[in-house]
């Protein structure tokens, strides 16, 4: 009789040791979308256009300059950046021919705005944020090397297409 | 948590080991009274159990992400065979990386159970395995996130929402294995594991429902779920056969 009882004691202590496995993120599961840039000719507009030596900086809502991780200073007709999920509209400052701080080139700001849609992945992701009715713009200075600028694609929901051509 | 689950368990030991030694002295009165009686068939006693799982009391009483109850009862049919079912509600709330949500509701477990154990005379103890169809009413609201973006060049707040999906439903089936020990003359103690498969889950289509009272959390690519009760029973003995 005694012994019934230490088994069920025993049972008892076991079931209290219990662990839960973990879902974890995986990387290849689809995230918050990127804006997609391409640079065309603006005297040739079916032809992409390399920028010489670019460099770009997102600006936050308090003015400040924020580094775009993993984009350095590039020759390139594409771009692809990161969005904020937590505002509705982000400046981009474009350098063209930056060699660094003191010699930065010409600068050019694009303004962009967008609504946000925040959308459930996973418990182990979290949500991701998808952008819609995208506009882009650039303000007017002095020296502009950007011509003109055009939405092609309102809808940032994935990072395959391009949404903006830029002009120049 | 897991902490004040052991502490709550730790006062459950010596009780466990006292009632034994008090039954022992019991045992020996009604060996000698069967003594008297048809040695072929010792009766037993039929009734119905109720109890009230402690497990879930423990967690409402030490941690402050659960809140429930779960009231459980069986019925004699046969000398081996019981109906039985659980009832119960649950508001837990969770606390993942990326989201934080509470899940709030109630449950009806409905099943019979089957003794394995050849009891002793005068012992009536389980070890069983048992079936049950589970369904449960629950609201799912998510408290926070976090946005998942694989560049983290812009910094990503948490997001405080009150996102509310009600009407939620589920239902499954489970299988239990545990064990009714007679501590005292017609209070028992159980303990029993569960594992369960989802038959139904009625979401609200935008969001996963991540927790569903009495079936515990669910995971993202499965239908299995598992989960453990235990407590103390009373039996309100009608008659003996």
């Amino acid at each position: 009789m005694m012994k019934f009882q230490i088994f069920f004691v025993t049972i008892l202590s076991l079931s209290l040791w219990q662990c839960e496995k973990d879902d974890i993120c995986s990387e290849s599961t689809p995230t918050t979308p990127k804006l997609i840039i391409r640079f065309y000719d603006f005297d040739n507009p079916d032809t992409l256009k390399d920028v010489e030596n670019l460099k770009v900086y997102g600006i936050d809502e308090s003015g400040n300059q924020i580094e775009i991780n993993g984009l350095g200073i590039v020759t390139t007709d594409s771009l692809v950046l990161p969005l904020p999920t937590h505002l509705n509209e982000v400046q981009f400052e474009m350098f063209k021919g930056y060699e660094n701080s003191e010699t930065p080139g010409n600068k050019d700001v694009v303004l962009t705005g967008f609504q946000t849609n925040d959308i459930y992945v996973s418990r182990a992701c979290g949500f991701k944020t998808h952008y819609s009715e995208l506009s882009a713009q650039n303000t007017a200075d002095s020296d502009q090397w950007i011509l003109n600028l055009e939405v092609i694609q309102t809808e940032i929901n994935n990072t395959i297409h391009a949404h903006v051509k830029v002009y120049h | 948590m897991h902490m004040s689950k052991f502490i709550t368990s730790l006062f459950l030991i010596p009780l466990c080991l006292a009632v034994g030694s008090a039954q022992e002295a019991s045992d020996n009165i009604v060996v000698t009274d069967s003594m008297t009686t048809d040695s072929l068939h010792v009766p037993v006693k039929f009734g119905i159990r109720l109890g009230a799982d402690l497990s879930g009391l423990g967690r409402s009483v030490f941690t402050d992400n659960f809140q429930g109850f779960e009231l459980q009862g069986d019925y004699r049919i046969t000398e081996r065979i019981y109906a039985a079912g659980e009832i119960g509600s649950a508001d837990r709330n969770i606390d993942e990386p990326n989201i934080n949500f509470s899940s709030k509701g109630t449950y009806i477990k409905l099943g019979g159970d089957f003794n394995f154990y050849r009891n002793w005379e005068g012992m009536d103890n389980m070890i069983y395995g048992g079936m049950r169809l589970g369904l449960s009413k629950f609201s799912q609201t998510i408290n926070s996130y976090t946005t998942y973006t694989t560049n983290q060049s812009w910094p990503s707040p948490e997001t405080i929402s009150e996102i509310k999906y009600d009407n939620l439903g589920a239902t499954w089936i489970e299988f239990q294995f545990g064990m009714k020990v007679e501590l005292l003359p017609n209070i028992f103690g159980y303990v029993n594991f569960q594992l369960k498969r989802l038959i139904s889950n009625k979401s609200d289509g935008n969001i996963d429902n991540l927790y569903i009272p009495g079936f515990n959390r669910t995971y993202e690519d499965g239908q299995i779920g598992a989960g453990m009760s235990y407590g103390i029973s009373y039996r309100i003995p009608f008659y003996k056969k």
